[in-house]
């Protein structure tokens, strides 16, 4: 065994009783022995200095991974909460909100004015109301002319359609329910009349109407209806 | 299974022997399990600061760690978690007595003197230059000899840790290393000191 190693053994308790002590009468007397011991003892406090040193290091290192650790946790179940809160509130929104029949109103454009006779100018007059949205106002022009042509198809409808719109539901449906199947409006007409019924709380008359609707095979507006007919179911 | 219920299934000589075998998980492991015990009982009980009490913490641990090392513990009765509350509390006293006795110090700044640089001084001047030489050293002669003499590793492990075929391989590249050290403190101003 080498002198260096002997060293080592020595001061980590690895030599037996008889090496030791030889090693240790060896020590008393030779300087140089001393020297080597005691450098070797500095090196191995330098080392478990540094080690110590190094530990407390990592363990301030860890520390800070810990309180990230905490802090995304904590982001993380407020995210999880807040998500669960939005989620529930939504689910909560949805179950008590009641569609409105009057989102399944369809835009109505209006006719195109026709100059000439009287009656086209006061329909003229009469649509331009219509068309700037003042409902009321055309609901009165439209009752006035249909005062005189009380089976015109199209006062018929745009009177119900400005009735409707101005919440005189049961004015719209009356008017609307005396365009005959012939009408140009009678497809508009059915559907907006089914909406009316909703409107006004006769939710099986409704249903039946869209469903109508839903079935024929020509009808442009059984996409609307099928929608109208799912928010009502 | 987290640190502590890991901490808590073991028994305190199972704990000592890891630490004593060199593993440093379990140091962590302790650190997460009571830190935050400790720090609380700390601001509570002491009135230091949350950065203060986790510095505090962290070198009960480290004492822990040393007196583990050193054979202090072997006897130990109480649980580790007490004895490593009882290193926290020892410090935070002595950092407040130290606290005391240097206003002190400064107070009687102009009256005294210092007596000049003792032997305990020499000694901890001397490690530290070691240190700073150890320090210096690359891989893997830093982890061999950390692994040898700090860590207790036998050649074995050291040959296993670093991936040399056997023992021989690692003590070989022992005994360079530590030839390599004592060269550099021979080379250094703490050959005159030493001789």
């Amino acid at each position: 065994m080498e002198e260096s190693e002997i060293i080592d053994k020595y001061l980590r308790g690895e030599l037996d009783a008889e090496q030791s002590e030889k090693f240790e009468t060896n020590l008393k007397s030779n300087a140089t022995l001393q020297k080597k011991v005691t450098l070797r003892k500095l090196i191995i406090a330098g080392i478990s200095q540094s080690y110590t040193e190094e530990l407390k290091s990592k363990l301030a290192d860890f520390d800070r991974s810990l309180e990230n650790k905490k802090r995304f946790e904590f982001n993380w179940k407020m995210a999880a909460v807040f998500a669960v809160l939005v989620i529930s509130a939504s689910i909560f929104y949805l179950l008590i909100q009641k569609s409105s029949p009057y989102d399944y109103d369809i835009v109505e454009l209006g006719l195109p004015n026709s100059m000439g006779a009287n009656d086209n100018i006061d329909l003229s007059n009469a649509m331009n109301t219509f068309k700037t949205g003042d409902y009321e106002a055309a609901s009165q022009i439209f009752e006035e002319l249909l005062a005189h042509k009380p089976s015109s198809d199209t006062l018929l409808y745009f009177s119900g359609l400005a009735d409707f719109r101005t919440k005189q539901t049961k004015a719209a449906i009356q008017k609307w329910g005396q365009i005959e199947a012939t009408s140009k409006f009678f497809s508009k007409t059915n559907y907006r009349l089914a909406i009316a019924y909703w409107s006004n709380g006769d939710e099986k008359r409704a249903k039946e109407l869209l469903q109508k609707i839903v079935d024929s095979e020509n009808d442009s507006l059984q996409m609307e209806a099928k929608q109208a007919l799912d928010a009502l179911q | 299974m987290n640190s502590k219920t890991h901490i808590l299934n073991l028994e305190t000589s199972a704990i000592i022997e890891a630490i004593k075998a060199g593993s440093e998980k379990i140091l962590f492991q302790l650190y997460e399990a009571y830190r935050d015990e400790f720090v609380s009982w700390a601001i509570r009980n002491h009135q230091v600061s949350i950065e203060e009490a986790k510095d505090v913490f962290q070198e009960s641990v480290v004492a822990l760690y040393k007196n583990v090392k050193a054979g202090k513990a072997d006897t130990l009765e109480s649980t580790v978690k007490t004895y490593l509350f009882g290193i926290g509390k020892n410090i935070i006293l002595n950092a407040i007595k130290r606290k005391g006795i240097e206003t002190k110090a400064f107070e009687n700044f102009n009256h005294g003197h210092d007596n000049g640089i003792n032997d305990h001084y020499d000694q901890e001047h001397l490690i530290n230059l070691v240190k700073r030489l150890y320090r210096a050293m690359g891989s893997p002669c830093k982890e061999i000899l950390e692994m040898y003499y700090e860590k207790g590793y036998d050649m074995e492990s050291v040959a296993s840790q670093v991936g040399y075929k056997n023992a021989d391989v690692a003590k070989k590249k022992k005994y360079e290393c530590l030839k390599s050290l004592e060269e550099r403190i021979n080379m250094s101003r703490l050959k005159d000191i030493l001789n």
